[in-house]
């Protein structure tokens, strides 16, 4: 980034261009697209409020996930009965990419269900590293955990998921 | 390398994650240990298995714009109303004043004589340039860093879309089936 200090439309320029990864982190862990959209616009409406918390010795992208993670959370805590298992955003069928066929289709969903059975905080991980494409290092940053702990938390959630796919597909 | 390392290891190693030198040592490793391999294994199908989910729905560019509107309309009434402008910039114009405040304190206690020592002068500097310097530290601890902040560290998927990342996969010889 080549953003020049003190110009706030940078700072705007800068969260804009994490929006759509947050909101694919956000999307993952509620399940709707309108809530992810909404949660989106709060991390980064919540980012620009409280940049004066932010420290420079960490990671900038762990520290707008945190804010995105800690927004799931609450909405999560605001409307537990409805918590989301599966996206319903999607229909059963599309839980695997378009051209897949009956066999994949079938797994995605498996997959999909799996997911939603995880530990909360055992699917942040993996949902950071995988969709917010952020390093074991940096979720740690983000959760304020240990990384053995971070570890640890993939480790369960990457078995579970694992025994859902066959050896032979290797 | 003694004995087999921790299974969380392994998991850095089928994320991309462990440096050169020690992913060496576990390839080494894996070629003589059934055990590892097969929970290295295990770990890859669980990325796997995050491949085969249907891609995020990509964000609307309606979203997109209305997400514009609201960071720009919070600058607005950040500036407009400067009891919610928490901006470092704020404390910084506080700082600023404080450290005129000790300027003058420094000019008024000098010695009364028709003009200052060379020591005076030399003192004053050292007083100015610690003055500036805790300045600067202040506005590059907040603000100018936030926004002049460089990448991550190596990403291990840098080349992998948004929200469709998977752990990099590790060199196809240290793979086994």
């Amino acid at each position: 980034m080549t953003e020049r200090p003190g110009e706030a439309e940078d700072l705007e320029d800068l969260l804009v261009s994490f929006a759509p990864r947050v909101y694919g982190l956000l999307f993952r862990m509620v399940g709707r697209r309108d809530v992810a959209e909404d949660l989106m616009q709060e991390t980064m409406v919540r980012a620009l409020r409280n940049l004066d918390t932010y420290r420079p010795e960490g990671k900038f992208r762990a520290w707008l996930f945190r804010i995105a993670v800690n927004q799931a959370r609450d909405w999560f805590r605001r409307h537990r009965r409805e918590a989301v298992s599966v996206p319903d955003e999607l229909p059963a069928s599309s839980y695997a990419p378009p051209d897949a066929d009956a066999l994949e289709r079938e797994r995605a969903l498996s997959v999909e269900q799996a997911m939603a059975r995880l530990h909360e905080t055992d699917r942040e991980v993996l949902l950071m590293r995988y969709y917010g494409d952020m390093t074991f290092k940096s979720i740690a940053q983000a959760t304020d955990e240990p990384i053995g702990t971070v570890l640890a938390r993939a480790h369960r959630a990457l078995k579970k998921l694992g025994d859902l796919i066959p050896e032979d597909v290797q | 390398m003694t004995g087999c390392p921790d299974a969380t290891e392994w998991v850095l190693y089928a994320s991309g994650e462990v440096a050169a030198g020690r992913r060496h040592e576990l390839d080494e490793h894996l070629q003589t240990c059934p055990a590892c391999q097969a929970e290295l294994n295990s770990l890859r199908r669980g990325f796997e298995a995050l491949d085969t989910l249907a891609p995020v729905p990509p964000l609307r560019a309606d979203v997109l714009h209305a997400l514009r509107n609201r960071l720009a309309a919070e600058v607005r009434a950040t500036h407009a109303c400067p009891s919610r402008r928490r901006h470092p910039v704020r404390w910084l114009a506080g700082a600023a004043a404080v450290a005129a405040a000790v300027l003058v304190a420094v000019l008024i206690n000098l010695p009364e004589s028709p003009e200052p020592t060379w020591t005076d002068v030399a003192q004053m500097d050292e007083e100015i340039v610690e003055i500036t310097a805790g300045l600067e530290l202040l506005e590059t601890d907040t603000f100018a860093t936030v926004l002049d902040f460089t990448p991550e560290e190596k990403e291990p998927s840098q080349n992998i879309p948004a929200g469709q990342g998977r752990a990099n996969p590790v060199p196809a010889a240290t793979q086994h089936g």
